[in-house]
């Protein structure tokens, strides 16, 4: 009898949710729009859970993220996996109780933060696994990535994770996503997205079709659902570089969303249209540490003091005493950052990249691709859902790499917008770092009714990806054959 | 005696020179075989050799970006001509790209990439040498 009552009792303390049970989404409630056929969900889903870590962002980043994914989705509110060292964890939940509209919200926001033991701290939160659908029940089923390096996220952190969301509300694991091909960066989950029935795949540097075709089969069930995004051209590979799905508030699925594309096309006009305008709206953190903006910078010393100048009325640069004695050396170590950061203008940006023979050719191509990339995808939607023409929310952006589409190693130049994260009518988009970019991406999402929420997200830009690739949002559906409750 | 003594010295210093004074990747496409090299104190070269002709031409490595935390491309390396190349040619130099890199990913297995040429993407090459410690990586 003592032995019955110390397992009851252990049960109950080890147990997440007794006494405190978390409140759980509901996939019956008849407001949650119905599965789709393939079983990755995307953004016109409503949340259950979310993951995020501090390894990249410290507390600031998850808690900026977490307080605006509690404020779009305040019911059901979503239960929240952080993979935190305990010093964050106790400033994050400072930090959401200042930021709570009442104490009693902060205490719903805080009871569903988890810390799932066995998880470690790590940033790519997006890329291990990938969230899909229990077709029965419309619960999330999580799909570990098999090929992922285990050497920076070994299996048993996916099992771990997926025990305590089972612990908690009844998630499972479903069968791993793989291909017999090589491993490469597009195997991971920032490269599958969806939108409805669809389900997106970026071609990468997958080592051939066939392999290519076999993991999108692993992903999208079958290869009529696949719409292949052209990502070969990025340096990370990721269809969330380049492309996210964004539903429009008040229309009903499956037609409810917008393609939101890359578009160089859309950089070049806006810095076209306002040449005095700063490149930089701040200096991003780090900025020095940042491959990118280094190379940048040093293609703006490059400019040399007249170009750098044209047009902006100030004062002529003089040549710095480092240029003068050894010109190389200075453009190897002396890159002003700040100056970089303070003085580029939207004509020195759009110079230095249309005047790159590598850039220029390559900028114009990813265009050309987005463009028929758009068009392949609307004539699908239209094929599949008669009458339905998404609108398309264009994403300026200009990109850095080698001058030929398919081995071009790119990366965005800024923080793209598209690698955000919707959440019930709310954008969390990354801040661009370009007044330009940002404001034309932000008047496209009000224009068609969404929030947007902009978060600094340079630490993770820094390192080859975004807000996207450094959460997860995990949805849920309404199971087809069933009325509601 | 001295032609043992010959031997050892050759394969001494041979063996040491190759193994921990120089990162090399090199390129191979057609005829053409394209050698980038960095050595210690930020220099580099980089050889192309087409048939009988061979050019080569002092770097300078002006950034290294190390994005290991990153998973994909985890460490690239930029590098601008310091001078002339050798013998002069002043449409090859042209066809450079203003700053050649090379790209170390380590997403599944280790792969090296070198951009060369204006207009043209990045290239496999075979990497040898990988030294965290030369590029000046902890």
């Amino acid at each position: 009898m003592r032995r019955e009552l110390f397992v009851i009792l252990s049960l109950w303390m080890a147990g997440p949710a007794w006494g405190t049970a978390p409140q759980c989404a509901d996939p019956q409630n008849p407001s949650v729009p119905l599965c789709p056929t393939t079983g990755i969900l995307s953004e016109q889903y409503p949340v259950a859970a979310v993951t995020v870590s501090d390894i990249g962002g410290e507390a600031r980043f998850a808690t900026e993220y977490l307080t605006a994914v509690f404020r779009a989705q305040g019911d059901p509110l979503p239960q929240a996996y952080l993979m935190v060292k305990d010093e964050n964890f106790e400033e994050i939940k400072r930090r959401l109780r200042a930021n709570a509209p009442s104490p009693e919200v902060a205490d719903r926001w805080i009871r569903n933060l988890h810390r799932p033991p066995g998880v470690r701290r790590y940033n790519w939160q997006q890329d291990y696994f990938e969230a899909f659908h229990d077709p029965a029940t419309g619960r999330p089923q999580l799909r570990r990535i098999a090929q992922y390096p285990s050497r920076v996220m070994p299996e048993e952190n996916f099992d771990n994770l997926v025990r305590a969301l089972n612990q908690n509300c009844g998630e499972t694991a479903g069968p791993p996503i793989s291909h017999s091909g090589p491993a490469v960066n597009g195997i991971s989950g920032g490269n599958l997205e969806a939108a409805s029935d669809f389900c997106i795949v970026g071609r990468d540097a997958f080592a051939s079709d066939d392999y290519f075709r076999e993991y999108a089969r692993s992903v999208c069930g079958s290869l009529d659902n696949l719409i292949e995004a052209p990502t070969q051209f990025l340096a990370a590979g990721h269809t969330d570089e380049i492309y996210k799905t964004i539903p429009i508030p008040g229309r009903q699925p499956p037609c409810n969303f917008a393609i939101a594309i890359a578009s160089t096309r859309k950089a070049f006009e806006l810095l076209d249209a306002q040449p005095t305008a700063p490149a930089f709206s701040r200096q991003p953190e780090d900025m020095e540490r940042s491959g990118t903006y280094r190379s940048l910078c040093r293609a703006y010393e490059d400019l040399g003091p007249q170009r750098r100048n044209r047009g902006n009325g100030g004062p002529s640069e003089g040549q710095s005493l480092w240029r003068l004695i050894a010109p190389d050396l200075a453009v190897a170590n002396m890159v002003d950052h700040e100056r970089c950061a303070a003085g580029m203008t939207s004509r020195n940006l759009a110079d230095i990249v249309r005047g790159d023979p590598n850039l220029g050719p390559l900028n114009r191509e990813i265009q050309q691709r987005m463009d028929e990339f758009v068009a392949t995808f609307k004539a699908r939607v239209a094929r599949r859902y008669p009458g339905c023409e998404p609108p398309v929310i264009e994403s300026p952006q200009l990109f850095w790499g080698g001058g030929e589409f398919s081995s071009a190693q790119a990366k965005s130049i800024f923080p793209n917008p598209t690698n955000g994260e919707y959440v019930n009518g709310q954008y969390l988009m990354p801040d661009p770092v370009n007044n330009l970019f940002g404001d034309a991406f932000r008047s496209q999402l009000s224009g068609l009714g969404i929030g947007q929420t902009v978060i600094n997200t340079d630490f993770a830009h820094r390192l080859t990806g975004n807000l996207h690739c450094s959460t997860h949002a995990i949805r849920y559906c309404r199971p087809r054959g069933r009325t509601g409750r | 005696m001295r032609k043992w003594a010959l031997s050892f010295l050759v394969l001494f210093f041979g063996a040491s020179a190759v193994a921990s004074n120089a990162v090399e990747c090199r390129v191979q496409e057609g005829d053409v075989s394209s050698i980038f090299k960095i050595m210690k104190d930020r220099k580099g070269e980089l050889r192309i050799q087409s048939g009988e002709t061979e050019i080569r031409c002092r770097l300078e490595i002006v950034d290294v970006d190390d994005r290991r935390e990153g998973v994909s491309p985890a460490v690239e390396v930029k590098a601008r001509r310091f001078s002339a190349c050798h013998p002069g040619d002043a449409a090859f130099e042209k066809k450079l790209t203003r700053e050649i890199s090379l790209l170390v990913s380590d997403f599944g297995e280790k792969r090296a990439y070198l951009h060369l040429f204006a207009g043209k993407g990045f290239r496999e090459c075979q990497l040898k040498g990988y030294s965290a410690s030369l590029l000046g990586l902890k």
